[in-house]
């Protein structure tokens, strides 16, 4: 009796056992195994949209020294242009004003009065007697030659100051300098001419003096050469002076030397300028600026006339890709066409410069074909990549359908931020993205139904 | 008395301590090599899935001159192979389940009609009685694949080919339970039923109150082993029920479920094992007394 009292308790036992695993083992099943996200590989080529900060780039600038500074440094009053403003040659990029001009001219003019009272005062200590006689003439014919030659070659001084033209000191060379300039040229024509007639006067003076007859004293050879000496020195104080002026001109009006864009300014209002460094730069008008990124850690080959999207005022413009260089400072670096378009949507160059950046989208498309999976089903171990792909089949009994995750690596060519390419043919495969536990090679899965 | 002391009482007395000695270890012997294979299966369920898989995949590539290694312990005792069998892949419950519901129609047909043709065969005289005992113990010999296009075409033209009808109905007319049964009718006293009818019992109720009653012992003995075939029934699904496969019992798919599945195999045969187990020690005793009084032994 106790083997059957053991028996049928064993039996309904088992059969309550049975009867509670079939009613909750879809349940069980459903809580224990994995739920996973599954999509489907594809083949096409990898498209990324790539974020960067692309800043103002101008291929050729001049950097501007005035270098008249030097001599005579300039306090900046205002300046009127900003980087990224486009300007014209003759407009005015700053004011400032030279502090030390009028001490400066008024020391000039001091020294030059002086030389002039002591011409004067020579000039009449050897005021020529009225005795009409050969020696007298020569003297005044040297005299008068030798005050035309100075106002000649003070005409010529004057002119070539004005035009920014130094003729030098060497009377022979003003010719050739003075090339391409009518009226400079006729202005060192003229002063050529009165040296001619001063050395032909001169020249005469001295054969009377060596006659053995001649009146001439020493005194009177003396006072022409220093005569000379004065008028040089008198020219020479002009031509300070004119300079001084001109350099005051072009000092406290600083203008614009070409078209192009203001891409420095390194004055501002209450600076002193030495003249030691550049004032400002100006981009080349043939050389239109860009957009340049840094793309030195990105690991992709961006092609010419890839697409570029920049987010403006009122809404997306779009533009393209014109090159990839190294720059100076060894970075790899991205040159994007920068459009009119762009310019207006971004409020400007100024406004861009202002910025310091402008945020671009590259949309990058690889060259060739490959296989694309989601970038979340891609996982690492170590250097090793690998998926898990849905297999279904009999692994159950009978044949019973289940879905099971299986580990298989990767060798990925190129990442994107949705999308991964990768080397293996995974087509149509079918890949988990997504799981609410941690799987494991093998593993039975269950799809996840929102 | 059970049947150990009826088997006890009547061995020879006298025997030599020797020989005693000598019986005890060859049946010792002889039970410890019956029982090891169920042992070994109860045992085997509770390692783990992968322990087995390797082990099985020896079958076939191990050196024939050495002994193959027997595993007696898991290196982690598990129940993983039941949570898989039982909950992860509840398959196998389903092929348990049908062959339940096949054993338990087949049982309970043959409950009814088994009993009723052999009280008629063995209590009534009526003309061709002796010639469809005859037939009886013709049918009892003949192996079924001698009678299985016959009761293929039978069943095609009753239009049960393909139903679960098919493997139930024909059970329910096994000739040897009624042949048993019979045997253990013929030897019962005439005087039992005419006390009943003297009683005022007809022959139904003789049938129902005397008969049965009395033929308790060899009924159990016929409801295991008719158990025991139905639980292990192979032929008939196969043929009658080729085209369902989700409706084959246990018994046929459990060689596919062995093979595909290795690792779950000892789980799977465990729990196969337990209900037979469990039928077997409830008619135990009756299985015994029963073939002893139809005099079968």
């Amino acid at each position: 009796m106790k083997m059957k009292k053991i028996a049928v308790r064993g039996m309904i036992a088992l059969a309550i056992v049975v009867a509670l695993c079939m009613f909750f083992a879809n349940t069980i099943v459903t809580i224990t195994t994995p739920k996973v996200r599954i999509t489907q590989g594809d083949r096409g080529r990898l498209e990324q949209k790539i974020s960067l900060d692309a800043e103002i780039y101008f291929p050729e600038t001049t950097d501007y020294t005035l270098t008249d500074a030097m001599k005579n440094s300039i306090v900046v009053n205002k300046v009127y242009v900003r980087p990224g403003q486009t300007v014209t040659a003759g407009e005015t990029l700053f004011t400032a004003a030279m502090p030390d001009y009028d001490q400066t001219m008024a020391e000039l003019q001091d020294k030059y009065n002086a030389k002039a009272a002591e011409l004067l005062d020579k000039d009449i200590e050897n005021l020529r007697t009225d005795k009409d006689s050969t020696e007298n003439t020569l003297y005044e014919a040297v005299l008068d030659a030798q005050t035309a030659l100075a106002d000649a070659e003070h005409d010529a001084r004057v002119l070539s100051a004005e035009l920014g033209i130094a003729l030098g000191t060497e009377l022979a060379q003003w010719t050739r300098r003075a090339a391409g300039y009518d009226e400079l040229t006729a202005a060192v024509q003229a002063a050529l001419d009165a040296k001619d007639i001063y050395d032909a006067a001169y020249d005469a003076f001295v054969r009377d003096y060596k006659r053995s007859s001649s009146q001439f004293r020493e005194t009177t050879f003396q006072y022409v050469k220093e005569r000379n000496g004065l008028l040089s020195e008198l020219n020479g104080l002009m031509d300070d002076m004119v300079a001084l002026t001109k350099r005051k001109d072009g000092l406290t009006n600083v203008t614009a030397p070409q078209d192009g864009y203001v891409t420095a300014m390194n004055v501002k209002s209450g600076d002193t300028y030495d003249g030691k460094s550049a004032a400002f730069t100006l981009s080349d008008a043939d050389a239109p600026p860009q957009l340049r990124a840094d793309i030195t850690g990105l690991d992709k080959v961006i092609a010419e006339n890839t697409k570029v999207e920049i987010t403006g005022n009122y809404g997306t413009e779009k533009t393209k890709v014109e090159s990839t260089a190294l720059g100076g400072d060894g970075k790899k670096y991205l040159y994007i066409a920068l459009t009119d378009d762009v310019i207006s949507a971004k409020g400007g160059v100024t406004a861009m410069m202002t910025d310091g950046t402008v945020a671009v989208t590259v949309r990058y498309k690889a060259k060739e074909s490959t296989t694309l999976i989601p970038a979340a089903a891609v996982r690492s171990e170590g250097d090793t990549d690998y998926v898990y792909i849905m297999q279904y089949g009999s692994g159950g009994f009978l044949g019973s359908s289940s879905m099971k995750a299986v580990k298989t690596s990767v060798t990925v060519l190129e990442r994107g931020d949705t999308m991964v390419s990768v080397q293996e043919s995974l087509d149509y495969q079918e890949i988990i993205t997504g799981e609410d536990r941690a799987l494991s090679d093998g593993c039975t899965v269950m799809e996840y139904v929102d | 008395m059970t049947e150990a002391s009826h088997i006890q009482a009547r061995a020879p007395r006298g025997r030599t301590r020797p020989g005693k000695v000598f019986s005890i270890v060859l049946l010792t012997g002889i039970a410890v090599l019956i029982l090891l294979p169920i042992v070994f299966t109860f045992l085997y369920s509770f390692f783990p899935e992968s322990e087995i898989e390797a082990y099985l995949k020896l079958r076939g590539s191990y050196d024939d001159t050495q002994w193959l290694g027997v595993l007696l312990s898991p290196k982690l005792a598990t129940i993983r192979q039941y949570y898989t069998i039982l909950i992860e892949d509840p398959q196998y419950l389903k092929l348990f389940v049908n062959s339940v519901k096949y054993s338990a129609g087949i049982l309970l047909g043959q409950a009814l009609v088994i009993p009723m043709m052999a009280y008629a065969l063995s209590r009534f005289t009526f003309k061709g009685r002796d010639a469809l005992f005859f037939i009886l113990l013709m049918l009892m010999v003949l192996p079924f694949q001698v009678t299985m296009v016959p009761s293929v075409i039978t069943l095609r033209f009753m239009g049960l080919l393909q139903t679960p009808w098919a493997v139930i109905l024909p059970m329910w007319f096994s000739p040897f339970y009624i042949f048993l049964l019979r045997q253990f009718m013929v030897g019962l006293p005439n005087e039992y039923l005419e006390a009943g009818m003297m009683d005022g019992a007809g022959t139904f109720r003789c049938y129902t109150h005397v008969v049965l009653p009395v033929c308790r012992p060899v009924l159990g003995a016929a409801v295991a082993l008719s158990f025991a075939d139905c639980w292990n029934l192979v032929e008939q699904p196969l043929v009658y029920l080729s085209s369902r496969t989700a409706d084959q019992p246990l018994s046929v798919m459990f060689n596919q479920i062995s093979t595909d599945n290795s690792g779950v195999a000892f789980a799977g045969a465990a729990l196969y094992i337990l209900p037979a187990l469990f039928v077997y020690f409830y008619f135990q005793e009756d299985i015994l007394l029963g073939v002893a009084l139809s005099e079968l032994k």
